[in-house]
C-alpha cells in the first residue's frame, strides 16, 4: 500500500466518517430515550423521570456537540477530498444532501437550544415539543444520509450521460432505492441499541455504588425492557438487510463469508485467515451447508463466490470478514445481556446481581463498536466501487498534492482523539457529579433579574 | 432562470450565514480581549442557544451548492482544500468549546483559547477564500509548489473579515448584554470599527488594481452608479454606527446598523461576481445542475425554509432580552451574588439547565 492521495483520502475519509458516526448513533438513541422520559413524566408526573430527563439531556448535550462539530467537517470534506465524486453523483447526491440540511439540521439547531435550556421559559409542553423535533431531526438526518449512501450501494432512478455525469430519472426511485429501508431501519435500530446499553451501563453505576437508588434503578429497568424488545429486533433487521445484500451486492456477501468459489449448499465459516492473493482461507473452520441455511435460508441453497469477478473487482476480504464477525459477536453477546436481564428481573435480581451490573458497566461501548463494524463491512464490502458497479473510488478523489492530505489526516487523529479524550473526561464528571435532585425547584427569584451588584463586580470592575 | 433562482436562494443564504455566524463569531472574535471569565461567561452564555442553528447556514450553503451547482461545490472546495480544511478545524475547536468550557469545573483558560483561536481561524480562513474567489479560482488545484504559497490580497480579506465580524460580534454583545459585559463591548467596537473601515478601504482600492474584471466592472457606467451607491451608503452606515456607540438610546441600534452595513457589503461583493457562480471562468447558467435536480431542490426550500425561518425566529424569540446571569449555567441555580457559593454549587449534585 501507497501512501499517495487516494489512499490517503480513503484513510481519512474512512476516520472522519466512522468517528463521526459514533455521534449521530448517541445522539438517535439517547433523544429517543429522553423523548421517552419526557413523554412518561408529563403523563405519570413522577419526578424520577424528570431528574433522569435532565441527567441524560446533559450527557445529550455533550455527544450532540461532537456530532454537530465532526458532521460539519464532512459535509465540506466530500467536496474537498472527493471532487471528481461530487462533480459525477452531484445531480443525484448533492440534492438528497440539501435535504438533510433543510429538514434535519435546521430542525435539531432551531429547537434543541429550547431542549437544553428553555423548560422553565416555554413550558413543559412546548418543552415536549421541543424534544419531539429534535429527535425528528435525528431521524430525518438518518433518513436522507443513509438514501445517499444506499444509492450509492444499490444506484437505481438515475442514469449516467454521455457527459460522465449521472442525472436523474426519477427521485422516488434515487430514495426508495432497494437497499434504503433495510439500511435506514437497521441503522436506527443499531443507535437505539447502542443508545440503550448506554444507559443501562451508567444507570449501573449508580446502581452499584448505591446512589440515588429510585433514579438508577429506573434507569437499568427501562434500559434492559427496551433491550429485550429491541436486540432481537436488530438481529432480525440484519438478517433481513443481508439477504437484500445478497440479491444485489453479492460480491460482499462473498467478502463477508470469505466464499471464494460459487456452490451450493455451501459451509459458513466460522473462522479464517482469508489470504486475498491467493484467493482462498487458511486455518479455516467450517460448519457445513450453514452457510447456504443463513444466507438463502435453504439447506443447498447457491451462494456465489468472489471467483465471479476478476481480482481487481473485488473487495479486500478480511476487513470486511473481520468486521462481520466482530459486528455479529457484539450483537449476540447484546442478546445474551438482554435475556439475562429479563431472567434476572423475573428473579428480582436484577438490582442486587453485582456482576451483572459490573458487565453492564463494562460493555456500555459495545453498541458502537458493533456499528463500526457494521459500517465497515458494508462500506469495504462495496470496493472497488464508491457508486456500486459503476464508478470507482479511485476515480473519484480529488487532485491533490499527497503531502497535503498526509498532513490534514495527521491533524484530524490528533484533534479527534483529543475531543474524544474531553468527552470521556466531561463524560465522567457529569456522571460523578451525578444527577440532581427529584424536587422541581425554581431558581431564586434574583437570579432573574437585570445586572446586579456582586462583590466581584466591584472588585474587578474595569 | 430556474439557475439564477437557486443561485439568489443560495446568495441569500450565505447572506444568512455572515449574519447570523458573524455575531456568533464576532462573539469568539473578541472572547480573549474580554477582561474576566464573569464577562466571557455572559458573551458566551447570550449566544448558546443559537449558535447551532446560525452554523447550519453554512452547511446548508455548501450543501445547496452541491446539490444544484455541483461542479463549484467540486472544483472551488478542491481548490481551497488548505483553506477549507484550516477552517473546518477552526470550527470544531470553538463548537465543542460550548460544551466543554459550560462542563468545565476547573481553569477554563484553554477552552477561552480553543474558542477564540477557533473564531479567529475560522473567520480569517473565510475572508482568505473569499478573497481568493475575487481574484478568481483555477478549475484544478494548483501545483504542490503553489498550493502553499499565500498572496497578500487573501491574507488582507481574511484580516477584513476578522474585523468584520468583530463588529456584529460587538454589536450584538451590546444588544444582548448588560453591565460590564456591554460596557466592553462598546469600548471594543471603536478599535474593531476603526479596523473594519481601514482593511475595507485598502481592499476596495486593491481590488480593482489587482484584478482587471473587478476594475472593468467598477468602472462601467452605469454600474459605476450602483456600487458608488453602494459604497456612500456603507459609509453612511458605517458612520452612524459610530456616533451610536456611546449615545444611542436603545442596545439593538448598534445591532440593526451593524447588519445594515454587512448586507451592504455583501451586495457589493455580490454584484462584483454577478453573473459569475464560479468567478471569471463559469456563470451560473453553465454551472448549474440537470433541471429535474434543481426542481427537487427548489421545491424543498420553498416548502421547507420558510417554516425553518419560522422557528428559528421563534427560538430567538423564547431566549429574547439580556442574557440572565446563570441562566444557562450548568450547575445549581445560581443563588445571588458570590462566586464562590457558584462554585460549590458547580461541584455540587444539582444539575439544572433553567
Amino acid at each position: 500500500m501507497t501512501l499517495d492521495t487516494i489512499t490517503l483520502s480513503r484513510l481519512q475519509f474512512a476516520f472522519t466518517i466512522a468517528y463521526h458516526i459514533i455521534w449521530p448513533t448517541y445522539s438517535i438513541g439517547i433523544a429517543w430515550f429522553i423523548t421517552l422520559l419526557n413523554a412518561l413524566w408529563l403523563l405519570t408526573g413522577k419526578v424520577v423521570y424528570r431528574q433522569l430527563m435532565r441527567f441524560w439531556l446533559h450527557l445529550f448535550a455533550l455527544g450532540f456537540v461532537m456530532g454537530v462539530v465532526t458532521g460539519v467537517v464532512l459535509s465540506y470534506e466530500i467536496g474537498a477530498n472527493w471532487s471528481a465524486f461530487s462533480r459525477i453523483t452531484g445531480n443525484v447526491v448533492g440534492p438528497l444532501l440539501m435535504y438533510e440540511a433543510l429538514t434535519a439540521f435546521f430542525l435539531e439547531g432551531g429547537f434543541v437550544g429550547i431542549m437544553l435550556f428553555g423548560e422553565k421559559l416555554v413550558g413543559r409542553g412546548m418543552h415536549m415539543f421541543a424534544s419531539v423535533m429534535v429527535t425528528l431531526g435525528t431521524m430525518l438526518s438518518a433518513f436522507w444520509v443513509l438514501a445517499a449512501n444506499s444509492w450509492m450501494q444499490t444506484p437505481q432512478g438515475a442514469v449516467l450521460g454521455h457527459d460522465g455525469l449521472f442525472h436523474v430519472t426519477s427521485w422516488m426511485a434515487v430514495i426508495f432505492n432497494p437497499s434504503f429501508a433495510y439500511r435506514f431501519l437497521h441503522m436506527v435500530n443499531a443507535s437505539f441499541v447502542s443508545g440503550i446499553f448506554v444507559v443501562a451501563g451508567i444507570s449501573a453505576v449508580f446502581v452499584l455504588r448505591q446512589q440515588h437508588d429510585d433514579f438508577a434503578r429506573t434507569g437499568v429497568s427501562i434500559a434492559m425492557w427496551l433491550a429485550l424488545f429491541f436486540v432481537p429486533l436488530q438481529l432480525f433487521l440484519g438478517d433481513q438487510h443481508g439477504l437484500n445484500t445478497r440479491r444485489y451486492q453479492p460480491m460482499k456477501i462473498a467478502a463477508i463469508e470469505a466464499r471464494w468459489q460459487t456452490g451450493r449448499g455451501v459451509p459458513l465459516t466460522l473462522f479464517a485467515l482469508p489470504d486475498q492473493k491467493a484467493a482462498t482461507n487458511l486455518y479455516a473452520v467450517d460448519v457445513p451447508h450453514l452457510g447456504s441455511l443463513i444466507l438463502t435460508h435453504s439447506w443447498n441453497g447457491e451462494v456465489k463466490g468472489l471467483e465471479e469477478v476478476p481480482p481487481t473487482d473485488r473487495p479486500y476480504v478480511p476487513i470486511v470478514f473481520f468486521a462481520f464477525r466482530a459486528m455479529v459477536g457484539v450483537g449476540s453477546l447484546l442478546l445474551v445481556f438482554a435475556l439475562l436481564g429479563a431472567y434476572l428481573r423475573w428473579r428480582r435480581h436484577l438490582f442486587t446481581t453485582k456482576w451483572f451490573l459490573l458487565a453492564l458497566v463494562l460493555i456500555t461501548p459495545l453498541g458502537f463498536v458493533a456499528t463500526i463494524a457494521g459500517w465497515l463491512v458494508t462500506e469495504a464490502g462495496r470496493q472497488p466501487y464508491v457508486v456500486y458497479g459503476v464508478l470507482r473510488t479511485a476515480n473519484a478523489a480529488s487532485h491533490l498534492a499527497a503531502v497535503s492530505v498526509g498532513i490534514t489526516f495527521i491533524l484530524f487523529i490528533v484533534v479527534y482523539l483529543f475531543l474524544m479524550v474531553g468527552f470521556l473526561w466531561f463524560l465522567i464528571q457529569t456522571i460523578i457529579r451525578g444527577p440532581g435532585t427529584a424536587e422541581i425547584e425554581e431558581p431564586p427569584k434574583a437570579a432573574r433579574g437585570r445586572m446586579r451588584v456582586t462583590p466581584e463586580l466591584i472588585k474587578g470592575g474595569p | 432562470m430556474l439557475p439564477y433562482l437557486i443561485f439568489g436562494l443560495i446568495a441569500l443564504a450565505v447572506l444568512m450565514y455572515v449574519l447570523m455566524d458573524g455575531w456568533d463569531l464576532g462573539v469568539g472574535i473578541l472572547f480573549l480581549v474580554a477582561p474576566r471569565d464573569q464577562e466571557r461567561d455572559k458573551m458566551m452564555e447570550s449566544i448558546v442557544p443559537f449558535w447551532d442553528g446560525n452554523e447550519t447556514w453554512l452547511v446548508f450553503g455548501g450543501v445547496t451548492l452541491f446539490g444544484a451547482f455541483p461542479i463549484i461545490y467540486a472544483s472551488a472546495l478542491q481548490v481551497l482544500y488548505v483553506p477549507v480544511m484550516v477552517m473546518l478545524f477552526g470550527l470544531v475547536f470553538r463548537g465543542i468549546a460550548f460544551e466543554f468550557r459550560a462542563h468545565t469545573t476547573g481553569s477554563k483558560v484553554l477552552w477561552n483559547w480553543a474558542f477564540g483561536l477557533g473564531s479567529i481561524v475560522t473567520a480569517f480562513t473565510q475572508g482568505m477564500m473569499l478573497g481568493r474567489l475575487i481574484q478568481g479560482l483555477p478549475l484544478q488545484p494548483l501545483p504542490l509548489g503553489q498550493t502553499f504559497t499565500i498572496s497578500l490580497f487573501p491574507l488582507l480579506c481574511g484580516l477584513a473579515m476578522v474585523a468584520g465580524y468583530s463588529v456584529l460580534g460587538a454589536a450584538w454583545l451590546v444588544n444582548k448584554t448588560d453591565g460590564t459585559t456591554q460596557m466592553f463591548a462598546r469600548e471594543v467596537s471603536r478599535s474593531v470599527w476603526l479596523l473594519t473601515m481601514a482593511t475595507f478601504v485598502i481592499a476596495a482600492v486593491w481590488t480593482p488594481l489587482s484584478v482587471p474584471e473587478v476594475a472593468r466592472r467598477w468602472f462601467t457606467y452605469p454600474q459605476t452608479l450602483l456600487f458608488l451607491g453602494l459604497a456612500v451608503a456603507l459609509i453612511a452606515a458605517a458612520l452612524a454606527f459610530w456616533r451610536s456607540i456611546w449615545t444611542s438610546r436603545s442596545d439593538a441600534r448598534l445591532l440593526r446598523l451593524a447588519v445594515l452595513m454587512t448586507c451592504l457589503a455583501s451586495a457589493g461583493v455580490a454584484a462584483t461576481i454577478w453573473p459569475y457562480a464560479l468567478p471569471y471562468r463559469l456563470t451560473i447558467g453553465d454551472a448549474a445542475a440537470d433541471p429535474i435536480s434543481l426542481r427537487f431542490v427548489l421545491v424543498g426550500i420553498i416548502v421547507v425554509l420558510p417554516i425553518v425561518v419560522i422557528y428559528q425566529l421563534y427560538a430567538y424569540r423564547v431566549f429574547a432580552g439580556k442574557v440572565r446571569e446563570g441562566i444557562f449555567t450548568y450547575g445549581a441555580p445560581v443563588v445571588p451574588s458570590a462566586v464562590q457559593a457558584r462554585r460549590v454549587h458547580d461541584r455540587s449534585s444539582a444539575l439544572h439547565f433553567s
